[in-house]
């Protein structure tokens, strides 16, 4: 869940003080702070945005649960039907049709 | 057991909350010279529905606009956060959001982005534009940074939970020190106390069911200023009106203003009649205008409705995406590139959100303060006036002045820390403390959304629904209050939200029974019609007593309606006279 950290994250507990949420541990200790709250995130990318990271990389990524993933559609997608109909729509199926009796 | 910190915070004016209208009311009040101390919940970096940035500043520029304010000023009424206002603090306001702007832009937040002031979104075509679209990403580093300058003190990690009030004058408040693994009461001696603790939300369930924090604004907003205000005996306005917000579907964390396309059905045709193509200039204001539109096309089986963009120039889709960044909108940028959404070439789902407080809560006066002296309010919370992030800066502003001008004649500090509220307050935090089984606060808050969702919502209310679920909720408060149990401050901070909650539900059932009318979002099946007798009138609603009350009073239209209203309210026995001769004797 999110937030993850990642290597790159140097133990400077910012993430940990600014949150909003008060998702993570705030023990000064220098460690990669724990999330505590996973389920408390707000999404709101504040861990993200400050952190210093290390070596020009974010320590820190929002990961964002499946539940919240964006819903969109393609305008150019083609309108055939998303199935194979066997038969036809009544449910008749050619091959027992009295309209048409077969030698 | 819970502890209290034998060490008062003293100040004049103390500030609840760290946000946005809570920094400007801490500048507002260090300039006239007052001890200013804001008590954040979280940390004033980042706090607040303001905390990674916003795009829009409703404002009156008059070199823009001309000098005539009545055309902007009817621009505001008509807009969709026009609806409830007394309309003396709406041209207060805007007569002084221009100072507020230069305020920050000279503090480093860039007001002019396009070079000049510049006014885009929310605009109707052919009508005066009144939001200055600015680049807010670093605009809570920025406040931070003056208030400290201007010598205010910031308390972070330390949510206000209650105002103590002394023979009807603010004293004090009452602090939880969330620092440590185990939490600590903190109480602050005040002079005056400004409530800034923003809108309520987590009141009715999130799109997506168990996810509590999915929200539009601060989660961590839960109501504090409206249910301290209602437990110091303020009068609130305007709570049975239930806000509707839209964006995108599912991720309620996203902002609506900032897209620049059309609301489209799934043939991709226009759902409103205002334009076809969108420009950085003029949105698509359907949404603005039929706020329900994305529910009502699920519901006739005609949607989904979509924000698309397709039909948008390239490079107004790249202004588009530079502003999603500066109103805080990162998260979304990054998973739209991580799951390479084209915005030229697919169209996003759009839905309507459940309700959420904003604009509704306690009433102020033309110096932000409440009903109760020495308690003002600002920022999103407040009853009676709404301009969204320029109303919190500005009317956040005024009440600061104000408040700072009470303190200077008031006398002694009175000791706050005897109030029976603490001790009160120590008992039940104690308790919840002491248990070693008992229900989580989420139960809590589960229960309330649900009684939410199913007795108060936006589509159907009735005496016979409201009447039950007022019931359910006093049953809920009780459980909550005998088995409520937490295992540290975070919790308890959290529970402390819980109970906030409540009291906005408490006060949305009443007032909600008490408009005995359907009117926009409040509908009453057994009040079909919209009352033209209750037109222009707002309902307040505060507890005397412990019994609540509730009375119509009109909307005020002028200066004449204002004395007469606010004139009398202010008439009232001095109270500090009162507390002069009985100080000490708390």
């Amino acid at each position: 869940m999110p937030p993850v950290f990642n290597a790159h994250c140097n133990g400077c507990g910012i993430c940990a003080n600014v949150c909003p949420s008060d998702v993570f541990s705030r023990d000064n200790d220098h460690q990669v702070p724990r999330v505590l709250y996973p389920d408390e995130c707000w999404y709101c990318d504040a861990c993200v945005l400050d952190c210093p990271g290390e070596g020009g990389h974010k320590g820190i990524e929002l990961r964002i649960p499946l539940q919240l993933s964006l819903l969109w559609i393609d305008p150019a997608a083609e309108r055939r039907l998303p199935y194979d109909i066997i038969g036809d729509h009544l449910g008749t199926d050619p091959d027992y049709s009295w309209e048409m009796p077969r030698e | 057991m819970i502890q209290v910190d034998k060490r008062c915070i003293e100040c004049d004016v103390l500030v609840a909350g760290g946000g946005i209208a809570g920094l400007m009311a801490a500048i507002g009040a260090a300039r006239q010279g007052a001890r200013v101390v804001v008590a954040e919940k979280a940390h004033a970096l980042r706090s607040g529905s303001g905390a990674t940035g916003n795009d829009h500043f409703m404002s009156w520029i008059p070199e823009k606009h001309g000098d005539d304010i009545e055309p902007i000023l009817k621009e505001l009424l008509n807009s969709q956060i026009g609806g409830f206002h007394d309309v003396p603090l709406s041209r207060k306001f805007l007569e002084q959001s221009f100072a507020r702007v230069r305020d920050w832009h000279e503090w480093g937040i860039d007001m002019k982005p396009n070079g000049d002031w510049s006014f885009c979104g929310h605009a109707f075509p052919g009508r005066p534009r009144i939001w200055l679209k600015y680049a807010g990403s670093n605009q809570k580093r920025a406040l931070t940074r003056a208030a400290k300058k201007h010598g205010v003190r910031i308390v972070n990690h330390l949510p206000i939970t209650d105002a103590i009030v002394h023979k009807g004058r603010i004293i004090g408040a009452l602090g939880l020190d969330i620092t440590q693994e185990t939490p600590r009461l903190r109480v602050v001696r005040a002079h005056a106390l400004v409530l800034a603790g923003g809108s309520a939300v987590r009141l009715y369930p999130s799109p997506s069911p168990s996810m509590l924090f999915n929200t539009a604004w601060c989660p961590a907003c839960t109501g504090n200023t409206q249910a301290s205000a209602y437990r110091a005996g303020a009068r609130l306005v305007n709570m049975e009106f239930p806000n509707l917000h839209a964006g995108i579907k599912y991720m309620e964390r996203a902002g609506k203003a900032t897209f620049i396309g059309v609301i489209t059905g799934p043939d991709g045709k226009a759902l409103g009649p205002f334009i076809t193509k969108a420009n950085r200039w003029v949105g698509d204001i359907t949404a603005d205008v039929w706020n329900s539109v994305f529910g009502d096309v699920m519901k006739s089986g005609e949607g989904p409705a979509y924000m698309d963009c397709t039909a948008t120039d390239q490079e107004d889709i790249d202004y588009m995406l530079w502003g999603l960044k500066e109103e805080g909108n990162t998260g979304l940028i990054d998973t739209m590139a991580r799951e390479k959404v084209d915005l030229r070439r697919h169209r996003l789902e759009f839905m309507q959100y459940q309700p959420f407080l904003i604009g509704r809560g306690p009433e102020i006066d033309l110096d932000g303060q409440t009903s109760v002296r020495g308690l003002y309010a600002a920022g999103d919370a407040v009853g009676n006036f709404r301009a969204d992030i320029a109303g919190a800066a500005t009317f956040g502003h005024i009440a600061g002045e104000h408040a700072a001008r009470a303190a200077r004649t008031a006398g002694a500090f009175e000791p706050a820390e005897e109030s029976e509220l603490v001790a009160g307050r120590a008992r039940q935090f104690g308790a919840f403390l002491a248990r070693n089984e008992g229900a989580h606060w989420k139960e809590a808050n589960y229960m309330v959304q649900q009684l939410m969702r199913d007795y108060a919502n936006a589509e159907v209310r009735s005496a016979t629904l409201l009447g039950a679920g007022l019931k359910y909720l006093g049953d809920l408060r009780r459980r909550t209050i005998e088995t409520l149990r937490c295992a540290n401050a975070h919790e308890l901070m959290r529970s402390a939200e819980v109970m906030e909650l409540m009291d906005c539900a408490e006060m949305i059932f009443i007032a909600a029974q008490a408009r005995q009318e359907t009117r926009g979002t409040h509908r009453r099946s057994d009040f079909r019609f919209t009352n033209p007798l209750l037109a222009e009138k707002f309902l307040a609603v505060w507890q005397e007593g412990g019994r609540p009350k509730v009375s119509f009073r009109p909307r005020i239209a002028d200066m004449d309606a204002y004395e007469r209203y606010f004139g009398a309210r202010s008439a009232q026995p001095a109270p500090r006279e009162a507390f002069a001769a009985t100080a000490g004797g708390a």
